[in-house]
């Protein structure tokens, strides 16, 4: 072979060699990490065991939410076979009324529109050129999961998931909040029990990372990692199923018979802080929650302040007993008739005066300038020391999420007509939550105890729930004084002819004025009644509250014989002992 | 080197033949029966979730079937009403008891 033809061979052989090089740089170096991940893809599955969230029961253990198996409805792009709006067409039949369903308002909107909407979205979801992984539908049962897999479309998949069922529909909805998605898509609890105790309710998934052979299927003596799910915890509350839904029964048939806008019942053990039953009306349907105004998400109960009127009589006339400020034979020597402070006139509710009543018939009467005598007696600074150990402006320390109290404003802001005014109950604001907790106390010997609604927390450990102790606010020899006043109030007051025979009740009305830009309209008000029975043992102490009844504004022809109705059933249902009258 | 010790040699080397035959043959029926465990591993993880979905719908059943306000409407379907008046049982002992 001649010299130059031996060059070029070598050349030619360099060459050769050096493409090699060059090939096998871009295998080993360059593409190896996405032959590593695509050799891991090969030979591993890896998928997430989903957490189950922990069950709510009530204290017979009945689950009031539960969960139930959904899938979450994706496509995966890349995996495509056919074109993005034929993947549309295909699959929007099946998802489009369940995303309308999710995304509506329900039956206030046009449902034919609300499915051109989601067939709207969901095409534009597919048609996206900015992500791979799109999530199409969340919550899709499993008739529609099969519906889908059927189609066979490659890029189109499904994930499991657990979502929430409330067995008893929207019963105690604003008690047990709901579960929603956080910004990340994860499930998230919010409001109520939900929101409150999410850590421990969600739990935690599992991952499990297997080697598979070439058709999918797991290889017994192949690598096999696991993370454990966690379940979540189970909450096992204080409220009792048949006193919820025979109170939330008489509340709502209460809206209907007064004409009311809204209305809550709240009833609770006195002695543990146990909340046995807690409705407020209108509610929502927390499996549908998005089809229901966000305003109604919040529990009034805890979150939503008001004037409390008369009912609010019990603890300033309290704190007077307590100081020996009066006693329940002192007399009024300034309730002959209306009284004036500053540019304003205090009348009785109705206009009448019973010239020197004794403390006990001024909370009989409801009398409001007997309750000026009486704070006027008390003064500011033990008004507000009493009002403040009554838990008046601060949070009750119950376990819900939304909690809100209005603070009680600095001692050097209240003027005289302010004194009088809080003395019956008109320029403070408390929530319902604060002013049984605070009757509570009476019922209780004088001890004010932090509300309870979850009674244990059950899962791989246990934890109990016990009674907790706020502080002592006045003597037990005071708290039977009141409670003994409370019952006379009952016997002899206006509310007297709703009460059942042998029922031996402490409590009392209510009817605050509403205020409306700054001032009172007198056609809009907030009636109540809150009580315990039986009241020389309690064994419930009660609030009822309806806003803007319209049949009477009076709580002695609302919210008491609501009250009576309900404290009737919890005295067959406890079996307690009605006496003879 | 001696005859009987080649032969010796030659009785090694054709056990080894035979042993390794008789592994690879082994492992050839391991690698079977594993795979096949293989899928019945996966059939059992399917039959497992298959029943955990439906002990899940069956409890969602029995749950919605116990719910108040279903039994609310099946005690009215079937004539129950709630009773109008109540007679209250006096904790006093009656005469003969006296």
């Amino acid at each position: 072979m001649s010299k130059p033809r031996l060059r070029l061979l070598f050349a030619g052989t360099l060459v050769a060699l050096a493409m090699i090089v060059l090939r096998l740089f871009y295998w080993q170096v360059i593409a190896a990490p996405a032959l590593q991940e695509d050799a891991r893809n090969q030979h591993f599955v890896t998928f997430e065991i989903p957490a189950q969230r922990g069950e709510i029961r009530t204290s017979d253990g009945f689950p009031l939410v539960s969960n139930k198996k959904t899938y979450l409805i994706f496509a995966y792009t890349p995996e495509f076979e056919m074109g993005k709006l034929d993947v549309a067409a295909k699959v929007i039949p099946i998802l489009s009324p369940l995303l309308a369903q999710e995304a509506s308002p329900g039956a206030l909107t046009n449902k034919g529109e609300d499915e051109e909407k989601a067939r709207q979205t969901l095409t534009e979801k597919i048609l996206r050129e900015d992500i791979l992984w799109i999530p199409l539908v969340r919550n899709a049962s499993e008739s529609q999961k099969d519906d889908i897999q059927k189609l066979a479309i490659k890029g189109v998949g499904n994930e499991s998931s657990y979502g929430r069922e409330y067995s008893e529909a929207s019963m105690a909805a604003t008690l047990l909040g709901f579960v929603g998605n956080d910004s990340a898509g994860n499930p998230k609890g919010y409001f109520g029990l939900e929101g409150h105790y999410d850590l421990e309710l969600k739990g935690r998934p599992g991952v499990v990372r297997q080697e598979k052979d070439a058709t999918g299927k797991p290889i017994l003596i192949g690598s096999y990692d696991e993370v454990e799910k966690r379940d979540g915890r189970d909450l096992i509350l204080n409220i009792d199923r048949a006193v919820q839904k025979f109170s939330e029964d008489a509340l709502q048939e209460a809206l209907i018979k007064y004409g009311a806008v809204s209305g809550e019942v709240v009833i609770m053990n006195p002695k543990s802080g146990e909340v046995i039953a807690m409705a407020s009306l209108p509610s929502y349907d927390p499996a549908r929650f998005r089809q229901f105004d966000q305003s109604q998400y919040k529990n009034p109960v805890i979150s939503e302040t008001y004037e409390p009127g008369s009912t609010f009589k019990v603890f300033v006339m309290a704190a007077a007993l307590e100081t020996q400020a009066v006693t329940p034979e002192t007399k009024c020597t300034q309730c002959d008739g209306p009284l004036k402070i500053g540019g304003y006139t205090i009348r009785t509710w109705n206009n009448e005066y019973f010239g020197e009543p004794t403390m006990r018939e001024v909370i009989e009467h409801s009398d409001n300038t007997g309750m000026v005598f009486v704070a006027r007696k008390l003064g500011i600074t033990s008004l507000l020391d009493f009002l403040t150990a009554f838990g008046i402006g601060e949070k009750t320390g119950i376990d819900l999420e939304e909690e809100s109290a209005q603070p009680i404003r600095k001692e050097e802001d209240w003027k005289e007509i302010d004194l009088a005014t809080a003395s019956f109950g008109q320029g403070i604001a408390v929530t319902a939550m604060q002013m049984v907790r605070a009757v509570s106390a009476i019922a209780n010997d004088g001890v004010l105890m932090v509300p309870r609604v979850v009674r244990r927390v059950e899962g791989e450990q246990t934890l109990e729930i016990e009674p907790q102790v706020s502080r002592r606010v006045i003597s037990q020899e005071t708290a039977h004084q009141m409670t003994e006043m409370m019952v006379n109030a009952v016997e002899n007051g206006e509310a007297k002819w709703a009460k059942p025979k042998g029922m031996t009740v402490a409590g009392k009305t209510g009817t605050a004025q509403i205020p409306v830009q700054g001032y009172y309209d007198n056609e809009k008000t907030i009636a109540s009644f809150v009580g315990f029975a039986p009241a020389d043992n309690p064994k419930f102490v009660m609030l009822v509250k309806l806003r803007e009844p319209q049949t009477s504004p009076w709580g002695s022809e609302t919210a008491a014989p609501l009250w009576f109705s309900i404290a009737k059933r919890l005295f067959y249902y406890y079996s307690l002992p009605l006496g003879n009258e | 080197m001696e005859p009987q010790r080649q032969k010796q040699y030659k009785r090694l080397i054709g056990l080894c033949s035979v042993c390794i035959v008789l592994l690879i043959a082994a492992n050839l029926v391991v690698a079977n029966i594993l795979a096949t465990s293989g899928n019945t591993l996966n059939d059992l993880e399917q039959r497992k979730t298959n029943l955990t979905g439906q002990n899940l719908e069956l409890r969602s059943e029995i749950i919605s079937q116990s719910a108040l306000q279903t039994l609310a409407v099946r005690a009215q379907r079937l004539g129950f009403v709630s009773a109008s008046e109540t007679l209250n049982l006096s904790a006093q002992p009656n005469v003969a008891m006296r």
